[in-house]
């Protein structure tokens, strides 16, 4: 009877201290940081799809924290020296180069794969911008693009019908002539137009590196491509490039549908001023809520024949790291995510899962259509090293000199496209 | 001539004040209400959306604490330690003591953001990344507070420190007991300056802390600054980050106001007129 | 925002009491704390920086040593020209203009009357803060087609003027922003100064027939003389190292109009990687700065050292 008691009791004892340490193990909180360069209302997007994953796994905590992008990839390339890498780190298809170049993203072939992702569940072109040199680094979550943002309203009243929305560039100029309109009520082109007192302006463009996105595609629309298939120097066909830049610099200048020296094409659209403007569909939450008209929503002009527009993708990356439990945490966040990137469209962007984008959630949203409609002729910026340096968004980088000499001075646009062609090269030259 | 003068002192204050008006304005203003033009002054609705969205969504509490902290700790440090290297610059000779001044001096020249980097190697190797102590230390590097006090303790007459030494005090009491009390407006101007350069410092915060705990506001509410449009990818907003600069720019307007008075007569006692 | 220069820098020039001589560890034992603190924290990384300048390297893995390399080819970069021509353009803009006017604002802010604690909190409030939100404000206000500037000079039937997207408005947009951000602090300090204009000697130049403008230009400002220079000083240091706020409201636009020294490091070491090139204008900017400052030394005939 003892004997029996205490093999009883011991091995009640024992399957006691397992379930301890076996429940211990279960609960012990994987941490996982996620780190994004999103800082509008898509930030918000982002928080509420990893709260909602908390939830439903209580073991896991995401931490998410965003700063501008710039900042953003100082610090990751910093975190390197600490040791605090993050998990996840968000990225643009076209910033993938940058950091596997300097091997600090790990292949995710067979990570995607056993979460069971396939290539025919994407939208192709975002799905191809995960490889670089033959190697998958990351997986797909959205593409965003140029599209047009159009006032119905102002349509109607120009005597313009809304059901037939420009798409080529013609189509958009000649809308444009009719929806600038003067105090006089003169448009462009009439005799007594008085640029200086236009009341509502047609169209509205930014001059920033956007600006260069735009030529980016009307050189994809003459089937140009900007560096040559190397990838280490321009090699650009001048005459298209300068027939995409005077394009757009003549909407300025010579037809006069866009204000000169405008800074921000969307905020001036959603304020009643200009009846189109290209943006792109991070800016529809803001549309969503602050618009006080009936708008929608079209493709970028098709100026020279084949269509083409500028767009780019979020992808999510696996910085090298040496943590086994957290890898896994973070492929089990990452799928999630991927499953569930219809919420994701409530930001604007554009869900690469093509699941995702048939359920009713994304549907019911207002003016995807035109984005939606441009996912086969998206064109990405190259992918190469250099790109962030070349292609940077900030401050004196050739692309943004050369956007802005173009659309706020009326200067000769060869000047401008020769600073650009030997800014890109010198940057490529550097070792 | 006198109601001129008040009457313009009024319109300069309001003219300066004017942006950061505008600024309170928008933070109270839904954010789909704040684009709008021609620009409205007067707010349709009044909302307190903004700020409760702020403590909401992310640690403001925790990054205004780790602010306060690190911006107060390091005025602690460095107001004792600068009046100590200040006074022994202005009152004792010593050899290398001109050179040391002018290599001090020099620092001043040199761009802040190339130390960040040294900074950020030199804090890995010790391992006190994310720590307060990452952020209160470079700010005890400061030079400014150490010639605003070397430059006081120089206008002190010989004769106050000659009587001390007569009744028997020693270096260090006559530095506490007669020196630092003539000193009390100065160090009131850099405790200021201080406190205001720790509070408003960015490059160093963002690379040297990666977690909200140690986090800064100036870092935090960049997560939600959105800057210029489409950076691809994100929209800007403008209802978060005015709340939040609102919010944030308080203390230091506090700091600042508890100090005025000190600080004008800190800078007349110290002769940095004359 | 960084510590301001010139203040430092203006008071090193002030004579003072003589001072004993002490050998011995002393001295020594008072400049400790400030002296390590210093060394680890600023004179150390400064000389790190110097050393990362010598080097091409872009933050992960290891540098690569190049000797002078970036600093030749700093010397045949036109973006550096530029931002060298730009960032002088923006002292001329801003120095003179800041100097005048905070020693106007402190005339009248000397006055005793009753708003004078108002209008001296407000002026200077705009220096509490942040760059960040110095630029969320004034990009907004100055914007072409859509800000409250342009919205109230309508009004008056002036503009629409591109403050930040004309070539040639920019600078001059970004130096007004700078002066509505930072001349409250050069307020103060001429304020202080003002304290120190023994009133007996103005009055007796009132009583002397003297009108309110010639008391002004024959007693205060003379007796002034110092603290102009240390304002002076003050000034070009900080404006020749400006950064945060072209940082936040153009970025070095339009093209490169506004690209100044400090905007431009930022660009080659934190947005292109390139962290020696970049380092390399910051011991530029000093080999300037420190010319400026010894010929200041040599036109202003005063001593470091008392």
């Amino acid at each position: 009877m003892k004997r029996k008691t205490i093999t009883r009791i011991g091995i009640a004892a024992v399957l006691l201290v397992g379930l301890a340490v076996g429940s211990a193990l279960a609960q012990a909180p994987v941490t996982i940081d996620f780190w994004g360069g999103w800082t509008g209302p898509d930030r918000g997007v982002m928080e509420n799809l990893v709260n909602h994953y908390q939830t439903q796994n209580p073991g896991v905590k995401v931490n998410l924290f965003t700063v501008q992008w710039t900042p953003l990839f100082d610090r990751f390339l910093t975190s390197f020296r600490s040791g605090e890498v993050p998990d996840v780190l968000a990225m643009h298809v076209q910033d993938i180069a940058t950091f596997a170049g300097r091997n600090l993203l790990q292949p995710v072939a067979k990570d995607v794969a056993n979460a069971g992702f396939k290539a025919d569940q994407f939208a192709q072109t975002a799905w191809n911008g995960t490889f670089w040199g033959g190697t998958q680094y990351a997986l797909p979550l959205d593409l965003h693009m140029h599209a047009n943002f159009v006032n119905l309203d102002m349509f109607k009243a120009a005597g313009l019908d809304p059901s037939k929305l420009p798409t080529t560039g013609a189509e958009l100029i000649a809308a444009a002539t009719k929806l600038t309109i003067d105090q006089n009520g003169k448009h462009p082109g009439e005799n007594g137009f008085d640029p200086t007192k236009v009341k509502q302006w047609g169209f509205g463009i930014n001059s920033n590196h956007h600006a260069f996105y735009y030529f980016y595609a009307l050189l994809a629309q003459q089937g140009a491509s900007f560096l040559d298939p190397t990838g280490t120097k321009v090699a650009v066909d001048t005459g298209k490039a300068e027939r995409a830049w005077q394009w757009l610099q003549d909407l300025v200048y010579k037809y006069k549908v866009v204000p000169p020296g405008e800074t921000n094409a969307f905020q001036d659209w959603v304020t009643g001023r200009v009846a189109m403007a290209v943006d792109g569909p991070w800016q529809l939450p803001a549309a969503q809520e602050s618009a006080t008209f009936a708008w929608s929503t079209t493709t970028f002009p098709n100026v020279f024949g084949t269509p083409a527009t500028w767009g780019s993708g979020h992808v999510l990356t696996l910085p090298v790291k040496n943590d086994p439990a957290k890898r896994q945490a973070a492929i089990k966040f990452i799928t999630w995510l991927l499953n569930n990137s219809a919420g994701w469209g409530t930001s604007g962007n554009i869900p690469a899962m093509l699941a995702a984008r048939q359920t009713q959630e994304f549907k019911s949203l207002p003016g995807r259509t035109a984005f939606v409609n441009s996912l086969p002729f998206v064109v990405f910026l190259p992918d190469i090293p250099k790109t962030n340096q070349v292609f940077s968004a900030a401050g004196p980088s050739p692309i943004v000199v050369a956007a802005q000499s173009v659309i706020l001075q009326d200067a000769p646009v060869s000047q401008a496209l020769k600073q650009l062609i030997d800014g890109a090269n010198q940057i490529l030259a550097t070792p | 001539m006198q109601f001129g003068a008040a009457l313009s002192m009024i319109v300069v204050g309001i003219v300066f004040l004017l942006p950061i008006l505008w600024m309170l304005i928008t933070s109270v203003k839904p954010e789909g209400q704040i684009m709008r033009y021609p620009p409205e002054f007067v707010p349709r609705h009044i909302t307190a959306e903004n700020f409760a969205s702020v403590f909401r969504r992310f640690a403001f509490g925790r990054w205004a604490f780790n602010s306060i902290l690190v911006a107060a700790a390091a005025t602690l440090l460095v107001v004792p330690v600068d009046a100590l290297a200040g006074y022994a610059l202005a009152r004792m000779r010593f050899p290398g003591r001109d050179a040391l001044y002018m290599l001090i001096l020099s620092m001043l020249m040199v761009p802040l953001q190339v130390t960040v980097i040294p900074l950020f190697i030199g804090f890995t190797e010790v391992k006190m990344l994310s720590t307060h102590w990452a952020l209160i230390l470079p700010t005890v590097g400061n030079v400014t507070g150490v010639f605003l006090l070397r430059q006081f303790f120089v206008t002190v007459p010989a004769e106050l420190e000659d009587a001390g030494r007569i009744d028997g005090a020693n270096q260090f009491q006559l530095w506490w007991f007669v020196m630092l009390p003539l000193a009390r407006p100065v160090m009131a101007t850099v405790t200021i300056i201080t406190f205001m350069s720790s509070w408003n410092n960015f490059l160093w915060p963002l690379i040297a802390v990666s977690n909200d705990f140690t986090r800064t506001l100036p870092v935090g509410i960049a997560q939600f600054m959105g800057g210029t449009s489409g950076a691809s990818g994100s929209a800007p907003t403008y209802g978060m980050p005015t709340a939040a600069a609102a919010m944030a720019t308080a203390p230091a307007v506090v700091v600042f106001l508890a100090m005025q008075r000190w600080f004008v007569r800190g800078i007349t006692t110290t002769g940095i007129k004359g | 925002m960084a510590e301001n220069a010139a203040t430092s820098t203006r008071l090193a020039l002030r004579r003072g009491a003589s001072s004993r001589w002490y050998g011995g560890a002393t001295p020594w034992l008072f400049l400790a704390p400030f002296l390590a603190a210093f060394v680890l924290f600023r004179l150390g990384p400064v000389i790190g920086g110097f050393f990362i300048s010598l080097t091409r390297w872009s933050i992960v893995g290891s540098p690569t040593w190049v000797g002078l390399a970036n600093y030749r080819a700093l010397l045949r970069d036109p973006l550096f020209h530029t931002s060298l021509v730009n960032t002088l353009f923006f002292v001329l803009l801003t120095v003179p203009a800041m100097v005048a006017l905070s020693l106007g604002l402190a005339l009248l802010v000397n006055m005793r009357l009753a708003p004078r604690i108002f209008a001296r909190t407000s002026i200077f409030l705009p220096y509490v803060v942040m760059a960040a939100v110095v630029g969320v404000i004034w990009n907004w206000m100055l914007d072409s087609n859509f800000g409250l500037v342009n919205y109230a000079l309508k009004l008056v039937g002036l503009g629409p003027f591109r403050w930040l997207t004309d070539f040639k408005l920019a600078m001059p947009a970004v130096a007004g922003v700078t002066i509505w951000w930072t001349v409250g602090f050069n307020m103060i300090i001429y304020l202080a100064g003002l304290q120190d204009v023994p009133r007996e000697l103005e009055e007796a130049a009132m009583i002397d027939g003297a009108g309110p403008l010639a008391v002004l230009r024959h007693v205060t400002l003379p007796m002034l003389t110092p603290t102009t220079f240390v304002v002076l000083m003050l000034t070009t240091i900080n404006a020749a190292q400006v950064f945060d706020q072209i940082y936040v409201m153009t970025g070095g636009g339009p093209g490169t109009s506004t690209l100044t020294l400090v905007q431009y490091l930022f660009y080659q070491a934190f947005q292109s990687f390139n962290l020696g090139y970049g380092s390399a204008i910051a011991y530029f900017v000093f080999l300037l700065l420190a010319v400026f400052g010894i010929i200041q030394l040599r036109l202003v005939h005063q001593q470091v050292t008392s």
